[in-house]
C-alpha cells in the first residue's frame, strides 16, 4: 500500500478525457442546425482503457498520445437518430442529456481528486487537519 | 483542447443562432414590403450554416475533431411571392397585380422559436462548462 499510488494519475486521465468528450458534445449542440451534420462522440470506458495501456508501457509521449488516441476513436454517431429534412442527425434531447451527464461525471472525478488530495493532506499533517 | 475551446464552440453556436433570429425578424418585419433596395419585392433570407473544424493546428484528422459552426452566407429564397390584385398600388404591374414578398409569417415564427431553443441549448452548454471549470479550479482546495 503506497501513499502516492496511481489514483491521481488515473483521475487526471479521466478528467482529460471527460473534457475532450465535453468539447465534442458541445460541438454537437452548436451544430444542431447545420445541414448534413452528424453528431460525434466516443466511448469513454473504451478510451479510458486505451489510455491506461500506454501508461503501463511507459510511453514517452504519455498523456498526449492517449488524448490523441481518444480523439481518433471518436466516431460519428449514426445509431438511434433520424435525419431531419436537412440531413442533420443531432437529436437535441440526446445531445443535452449527454452534455449534462458528462459534466456531472467530470464533477464526480474532480471531487475524487479532492478527496484523494485531502487524504494526502491529512497524512502529511499528522492527522491534525 | 482546453476549456476555452469548448467555450468558443458554444459561442460560435450562439452567434449562428443569433444570426438566424436576425434574419427571421427581418423577414417578419418585411412580410409586406413590396419594394426593396433593388426596387423588387423583398425576398426572405436564410443563413447558410457550415460546420467548421476547430483548432486545425491540433487536429487529429477525420471526423473526430470538435466542430464549431459558422454562418458562411445568406441565401435569398427564390420562390415566387404571392400576387394580389390591387390596381391602385404604386408597385402594381401592368395587369394590376402586386407581388408580395415570399414570406410566410408562420414559418418565420417557427424559425424564431427553433432558433431560440437552439440558443438556449448553447447557453446551457456554456453553463455546464463553467461548472466544470469551477470544479477543476476547486481541486485541492
Amino acid at each position: 500500500m503506497k501513499l502516492f499510488d496511481a489514483t491521481l494519475g488515473k483521475i487526471e486521465t479521466a478528467l482529460d478525457l471527460r473534457l475532450e468528450r465535453q468539447n465534442l458534445l458541445t460541438s454537437n449542440v452548436a451544430n444542431a442546425d447545420t445541414p448534413g451534420y452528424v453528431p460525434r462522440d466516443f466511448d469513454f470506458a473504451k478510451a479510458m482503457a486505451d489510455a491506461e495501456a500506454p501508461l503501463a508501457m511507459a510511453q514517452p509521449e504519455g498523456q498526449s498520445s492517449s488524448m490523441a488516441h481518444a480523439a481518433a476513436t471518436a466516431q460519428p454517431q449514426l445509431a438511434n437518430t433520424q435525419p431531419g429534412f436537412d440531413q442533420n442527425r443531432v437529436d437535441a434531447d440526446q445531445a443535452m442529456v449527454a452534455l449534462a451527464e458528462n459534466g456531472l461525471q467530470y464533477g464526480a472525478n474532480a471531487q475524487a481528486a479532492n478527496k484523494k488530495l485531502a487524504l494526502l493532506l491529512y497524512a502529511a499533517s499528522d492527522g491534525t487537519s | 483542447m482546453d476549456f476555452l475551446s469548448a467555450l468558443h464552440i458554444s459561442a460560435s453556436g450562439l452567434a449562428a443562432e443569433r444570426e438566424r433570429v436576425d434574419l427571421a425578424t427581418s423577414n417578419l418585419a418585411n412580410a409586406e414590403t413590396t419594394r426593396g433596395p433593388d426596387g423588387q419585392p423583398y425576398r426572405r433570407m436564410d443563413p447558410v450554416l457550415q460546420a467548421t473544424p476547430f483548432e486545425s493546428a491540433l487536429d487529429s484528422g477525420g471526423a473526430a475533431q470538435p466542430m464549431g459552426v459558422k454562418v458562411v452566407g445568406v441565401a435569398l429564397d427564390q420562390t415566387e411571392g404571392r400576387k394580389v390584385y390591387s390596381p391602385g398600388h404604386p408597385d402594381a404591374d401592368a395587369n394590376g397585380f402586386v407581388t408580395l414578398p415570399n414570406v410566410n409569417p408562420v414559418n418565420e415564427v417557427v424559425n424564431l422559436i427553433s432558433a431560440q431553443n437552439a440558443y438556449e441549448a448553447n447557453a446551457a452548454a456554456i453553463e455546464t462548462l463553467k461548472t466544470m471549470a469551477q470544479q477543476a479550479i476547486g481541486i485541492g482546495k
